[in-house]
């Protein structure tokens, strides 16, 4: 199939705003699409190259793109630059680029590109390791540009850069293929969900669409994490579900647990395996008999919770495994149980999967506890808790349906989350700036987007204070590394540091496009766990600034 | 099953004209000997090789039955491989003498130097390009050039700028380079070439590209050029003391004004 087919089908999606429509012209290209180059569409429409149980990315520094497009084609310095603060993503500079620019050299490859040899070679600039593999990634890339038309290249190029995350949606794409092969998009969607990989499922939809509703979950394939919606109050959970089930919250990293026999597998959310780095861990989980998958949490944890700071020395260390084993000891909270000796129990009741859940892990060690719930009618029983979970340091309550089932990868209002009062953001550095004073030497002064509307990213906030020196100096070093362009003392970085902001108060201002600031804005920490998909949005600036004036 | 001795200047030769444009590629093994035809990643310059089985010392090939079905063409089977990995082993060195041998079942080729035994294995043929179609293309101009007067302006073009002229002037053949400081010329008159066909044109090549070729030709003793104008180079030389043939194409570089 050639990547044309596909690119002018993009271009088309996104020029409707029907949805109907965008729906209908994605699936009628999937039902011409070939089984086997079937997933790569697939994948390719959601700009992730991998299916989501793979932790594997497609990384290719910003400055590798920018050295590609400019050895392809004739244009300078000074007008890519120009070209690329137009848009704001060099996706669209580029198909600018190649629209006014001759390109320097002819291809020997005459032949129109086809999906296949772009997915392959997307594939290769993911995978290559080792000395000399920069420079190939390189070449790949140039060899992709040369042979692409101004569409082709943009699409590429967005690809490389996740700017395609934001283009065709995930939920649009499982209609798009229910269309297609005129299969039930709740089944369909069912599928993916225990599956985790939404090229596999096209494929079955297509050659097999009555098998797509026996599809279970694969033990030792991560899925993705079921989440929760924010709450504002505990009385919301009564409201929603009568009686509720109420869980501390803890401030870790969100782990699943494979136990297949004696093979253990653990998984952060993005799926990335780092059962090695958990030694005891893996150790424990293995003398629990069964065959399982849990959702936990895991915390540092010596006496009482300490830092998420700690986790991270800890999470997918290589070296030194059992000295920082020893020096940073960490529990584990168990709160779900999702597979039990061959059955998958996405389909059960909470409340079920919680009873099954202590027959299967009857021994609680020193570092593997069940996480204590309670449930409940009563607010005042739910508010002891409350303050008992901040008391014992940890950040809040979940508050969640008994009847919920476990629907991976979805962010439903079956399952709420409470924080105390002090509200936090999470937003993304977009860019950094030397600092005055002793810190003129640091990128010690950072610039903050949420997303607006539209999904893109809108500076909202600036902040200076809240890091330790030494993490400054670290993150100093790690900004430069991942900076895009240099303005005077400021450094336009990649947009994927996530940093939790604390601020006094959300502030109707003209300073920024959003419309609104943070007063006294500073650092809690970085979110290393985030990704930018997962910042907060205008809508909660918005939410928390109403909650704000009702409650002054 | 394939298996074959081979002298090790040879084989490295060999190997050094092949990575001196891609790193991997699939190598067609036939009972008349190898063939590689492979473009590298930026679609700027392809190979094309050949070399006949009496370059080997001894050279057995059999076609195996099971892996008839797989390949299209029935009297040859066709490998992954990673040449750069292969100039790296070759580089150990150690003997006159490379023993390989093929196990197509384990995707490996076993390559044995006196006593030093490395195993490489092939990479998936799924993962690499297909091989690529040879644009028709004719030259009106070719050139008989000794190779170290070429590779000899090559390294000093280097040190001057990022693309190199090629062209006939009348009698004359040139190769130009211009930074952004100093020009450098080599003008040969037909005598001092063994062969010229007069004309008057050029292109301009990258010199990346072109330096990176004239590394891989280094013990040919003549190179054939073929020119055109803003036309791709062919480069013709041969291998293995006449049992190999080499072919490089490269793109020219198209000027913006």
């Amino acid at each position: 199939m050639l990547l044309k087919e596909l690119t002018e089908v993009y271009e088309k999606v996104r020029a409707r705003s029907s949805k109907l429509e965008k729906i209908t012209l994605v699936s009628e290209l999937l039902r011409k699409t070939p089984s086997e180059t079937l997933p790569l569409v697939c994948y390719m429409l959601r700009g992730k190259i991998f299916p989501d149980y793979s932790a594997q990315e497609l990384r290719l520094g910003w400055s590798s793109i920018w050295d590609a497009i400019r050895a392809v084609t004739h244009v300078s310095e000074e007008d890519l630059r120009i070209a690329y603060n137009k848009f704001g993503d060099l996706g669209s500079a580029v198909e600018l680029i190649f629209e006014q620019n001759p390109k320097i050299s002819v291809s020997l490859v005459t032949e129109p590109l086809t999906v296949e040899e772009c997915y392959n070679a997307l594939l290769k600039i993911a995978t290559l390791r080792g000395k000399e593999s920069l420079r190939r990634k390189k070449t790949i890339l140039m060899g992709l540009l040369n042979t692409s038309s101004p569409d082709e290249a943009k699409f590429i190029v967005k690809t490389i850069t996740g700017e395609m995350r934001y283009g065709f949606k995930q939920g649009l794409l499982e209609e798009a293929i229910a269309e297609a092969f005129s299969v039930d998009v709740a089944v369909l969607r069912k599928a993916y969900m225990v599956r985790s990989d939404i090229g596999e499922v096209a494929r079955i939809a297509k050659e097999q669409p009555e098998t797509l509703k026996e599809l279970s979950i694969v033990l030792g394939r991560p899925l993705r994490p079921m989440l929760a919606e924010t709450a504002d109050t505990l009385e919301e959970g009564f409201k929603r579900f009568d009686k509720a089930l109420f869980e501390y919250k803890y401030d870790g990293a969100r782990l699943s647990i494979h136990k297949n026999d004696d093979v253990v597998s653990i998984f952060t959310r993005e799926a990335e395996e780092v059962s090695t780095s958990l030694p005891e861990i893996v150790e424990d989980i293995q003398k629990i008999p069964h065959s399982f998958i849990v959702d936990c949490e895991i915390i540092p944890f010596e006496h009482s919770p300490k830092a998420f700071q700690e986790l991270i020395k800890r999470l997918r260390r290589k070296h030194r495994v059992e000295e920082f084993a020893r020096k940073i000891p960490v529990k584990l909270y168990v709160f779900d149980l999702i597979y039990l000796d061959g059955t998958a129990l996405i389909d059960t009741p909470l409340l079920k999967r919680r009873e099954l859940l202590a027959t299967a892990i009857q021994q609680p060690t020193e570092r593997i506890e069940i996480a204590k719930c309670i449930l409940t009618k009563s607010s005042a029983e739910a508010r002891i808790m409350f303050q008992e979970a901040l008391d014992l340091g940890f950040e809040g309550l979940m508050i969640k349906n008994p009847r919920s089932l476990y629907t991976p990868g979805k962010r439903g209002i079956e399952w709420l989350k409470l924080k105390p009062e002090a509200e936090t953001l999470d937003l993304v550095v977009i860019a950094v700036e030397y600092g005055h004073g002793k810190r003129a030497n640091l990128l010690s002064d950072y610039t903050f987007a949420t997303r607006d509307r539209d999904g893109n990213l809108a500076p909202i906030a600036k902040a200076f204070g809240g890091l330790k020196d030494a993490e400054i100096e670290e993150m100093t070093e790690y900004f430069k590394g991942i900076a895009r362009e240099q303005r005077g003392r400021t450094f336009i970085v990649e947009q994927k540091v996530v940093v939790e902001l604390k601020f006094d108060e959300i502030q109707k201002s003209s300073l920024y496009a959003v419309g609104y600031a943070l007063r006294f804005p500073r650092i809690k920490r970085i979110r290393w766990d985030l990704s930018v998909d997962e910042i907060d949005s205008i809508e909660t600036v918005e939410k928390i600034y109403g909650r704000q004036k009702r409650s002054s | 099953m394939f298996e074959a001795k081979i002298d090790a200047i040879v084989l490295r030769e060999c190997i050094e004209s092949i990575t001196a444009v891609v790193d991997e590629g699939k190598l067609r093994i036939a009972e008349d000997g190898l063939k590689l035809r492979a473009v590298d990643p930026a679609n700027v310059a392809m190979i094309s090789f050949e070399l006949k089985r009496d370059a080997f010392d001894d050279f057995h090939f059999e076609k195996g039955s099971d892996a008839e079905a797989a390949n299209e063409s029935p009297a040859a089977t066709e490998v992954g491989i990673d040449f750069n990995k292969l100039q790296g082993i070759l580089g150990i060195g150690g003997s006159d003498e490379v023993n390989l041998k093929l196990d197509e079942q384990a995707q490996k080729l076993f390559t044995r130097m006196g006593s030093l035994a490395y195993t490489v294995s092939l990479l998936d043929p799924a993962s690499l390009r297909k091989e690529p179609k040879v644009p028709e293309l004719e030259f009106p101009v070719q050139v008989i050039i000794k190779t170290d007067e070429f590779r000899r302006t090559i390294r000093a073009a280097e040190k001057i700028g990022d693309h190199i002229m090629l062209g006939v002037d009348g009698d004359e053949f040139y190769m130009e380079v211009e930074g952004d400081m100093d020009k450098l010329r080599l003008g040969l008159r037909k005598e001092q070439l063994i062969h010229l066909t007069p004309g008057t044109l050029h292109s301009l090549y990258s010199l990346d590209y072109v330096a990176a070729m004239s590394k891989g030709m280094s013990h040919a003793d003549n190179i054939t050029l073929n020119l055109g104008k803003d036309y791709p180079l062919q480069v013709d030389f041969e291998v293995a003391d006449g049992k190999g043939k080499v072919s490089y194409l490269l793109a020219p570089r198209i000027e913006s004004e």
